[in-house]
């Protein structure tokens, strides 16, 4: 599990929503975009999508920001946690994390993020364009490095 | 290599455990006046509330601190540096280091007033001031100082039933962080939870036979039995100044971008360091969580000669008020020098201020939604302009590479 990583090609999302209905699902047991913790962000004049996922920053803003000590770097699965009985719901965390993923509970009122489903992450698993991918890092390099050659190339869309 | 440390705060801690990371072999002594171990000083006005247990404020246990490795010397202050024979003596003994960390903190500043330590006055900085406030019953209760401490602190002290009163002796709540018309909506939201709000009010005396009894402000007198200080903190730097440490303009230890004092094998960090905003560029004193932990790991790797450097501190206070959040993020426009040009939103999801030099982010002002805040923040730390901006999001390609940076544009900057 360790050195995978959420491998995201907005190229090939439609905005379709399934990864947030699943992710809600799973883990919050309702289909609600609204605590989804991966959000699709839609451009519709441009027709173009990107799903928005933890980014697991090595040096990751949230878990610095945190003054309860609720946010705590899982080593197994490569990224910050949320200990969500020390989260005392001050919101710093989703003002600091520069991608806008870290989200705050309507109910709980507490921080949540993306968690991998425990190494097994549905929203990847239920992607059926192929745009969220659960893969081995250097892959995911390799396929970044792939896209931005055939942009070189000018052949944006066929790769 | 010993490395003696200074007060167990975030910084100390954080620079222990780094050193810990990265030099298992290192010897480490923490020497702290609290009895303490880590606790969040931030998390202090939930407990006064009610939201959160005593037990929870903790970060760390006696314990965590022998199976890392770091020896403790907690409830015993360090009384002089000799800087010439490395060594420092506490109350009981002397210890020779190799290298200093200064994280000694900062200490509420109570006003030259009379009667203001009077039984019954109180400051909200430490575990033992909480404790103290838990015990004490009060019933109408005066904060004094509209800071992110007063304001958090009379809405626990309000949820805890007590009529409170702040009184504010700049003419606008949180004069440091907000701009006067987001500041005029949070005193209006502080008022609507029944909290009164008296803003260029400075306070005169304290009054009282046994305990506080009267406020005497400029212009009223105010009845009551508890009275909180909440004007400020100022950087406990007295131990370094005896040493001949220099201090900097805002009277705290001035560090280098290594995070080193004027004197070799000394480094400072936290609260009792001065750095510079990353914004601005200027000397300043940040008393902030997530800057003391950055200042705590760079003086940690410096002290095992990796050298890294500091980037600046950046200025991003969250609070809520009532269930709606708000955040102030780099500098404030009406104290920045130069011209401002200011960016302003106001619709059912709140409202919202961007500030900006000549072209450059320098600032942000939120109440309401924080939705898209953090990327803003980001790219005022990256004193991004305007055009770059307009040309990321304008430019599909690019737009996908950062789709968070054009979904906040489009939130906050599409229609001005």
């Amino acid at each position: 599990m360790e050195g995978q990583v959420l491998f995201i090609n907005p190229e090939k999302c439609v905005g379709c929503g399934t990864c947030e209905m699943v992710c809600s699902l799973v883990n919050e047991g309702k289909c609600s975009p609204r605590l989804s913790r991966i959000r699709v962000v839609r451009f519709t004049r441009e027709a173009r999508n990107a799903p928005i996922s933890c980014a697991a920053c090595e040096n990751a803003p949230c878990l610095i920001t945190c003054v309860a000590g609720a946010i705590y770097w899982d080593s197994e699965l490569g990224l910050p946690r949320v200990n969500h009985d020390q989260c005392i719901g001050c919101r710093q965390c989703n003002v600091a994390c520069p991608f806008g993923h870290m989200n705050f509970h309507p109910d709980k009122k507490t921080a949540y993020k993306c968690e991998l489903c425990e190494g097994d992450p549905q929203c990847a698993k239920f992607c059926w364009t192929g745009a969220i991918e659960y893969v081995e890092n250097e892959q995911a390099i390799e396929k970044k490095r792939e896209l931005a050659a055939s942009r070189m190339l000018g052949a944006e869309g066929k790769a | 290599m010993k490395v003696i440390i200074i007060g167990n705060g975030a910084a100390g801690n954080h620079a222990a455990e780094t050193i810990k990371q990265y030099s298992p072999a290192a010897q480490i002594l923490m020497v702290a006046r609290e009895e303490y171990p880590l606790y969040s000083p931030c998390a202090l006005p939930d407990c006064l509330a009610g939201d959160l247990a005593r037990n929870q404020l903790f970060l760390k246990s006696a314990d965590n601190y022998q199976s890392s490795g770091i020896e403790t010397l907690f409830a015993q202050s360090a009384q002089k540096i000799d800087v010439k024979e490395q060594k420092i003596i506490t109350d009981r003994d002397v210890f020779n280091y190799d290298r200093l960390i200064m994280a000694t903190g900062s200490r509420a500043v109570i006003p030259k007033l009379p009667g203001a330590h009077l039984p019954g006055t109180f400051t909200l900085k430490t575990l033992d001031d909480l404790d103290k406030l838990m015990d004490y019953k009060s019933q109408r209760a005066v904060v004094a100082g509209s800071g992110n401490i007063g304001v958090e602190a009379a809405q626990a002290l309000r949820a805890r039933g007590c009529q409170v009163t702040i009184v504010e002796a700049r003419d606008q709540v949180m004069p440091r962080l907000f701009d006067r018309k987001p500041a005029e909506m949070l005193k209006t939201m502080l008022e609507n939870t029944g909290i009164q709000v008296l803003v260029g009010e400075q306070i005169k005396a304290v009054e009282g036979r046994k305990r506080v009894e009267l406020v005497e402000t400029e212009h009223r007198t105010l009845i009551c039995d508890m009275l909180i200080w909440a004007v400020g903190l100022a950087p406990e730097c007295t131990l370094a100044a005896e040493a001949g440490i220099e201090l900097g303009k805002t009277g705290a230890i001035k560090v280098d971008r290594q995070m080193q004092s004027s004197i070799p094998n000394i480094y400072a960090c936290g609260d009792c360091a001065e750095t510079y905003d990353m914004v601005s560029g200027h000397a300043v004193n940040s008393m902030l969580w997530p800057s003391a932990r950055r200042q705590g790991l760079v003086a940690g790797l410096n002290c095992l000669g990796m050298a890294t450097e500091y980037e600046g501190s950046f200025n991003i206070v969250v609070g809520e008020i009532d269930e709606k959040p708000f955040t102030a993020m780099g500098l404030k426009g009406d104290d920045y020098q130069g011209p401002v040009w200011a960016m302003e939103g106001d619709d059912h999801r709140g409202y919202w201020r961007i500030l900006l030099d000549d072209q450059r982010l320098i600032g942000m002002q939120v109440v309401g939604e924080l939705k898209y805040c953090g990327i803003v923040g980001g790219l005022i730390r990256n004193r991004t302009t305007l055009q770059e901006i307009w040309d990321a999001v304008r430019n599909p390609r690019q737009k996908m590479n950062s789709p968070w940076l054009a979904e906040a544009a489009y939130r906050y900057m599409a229609n001005s």
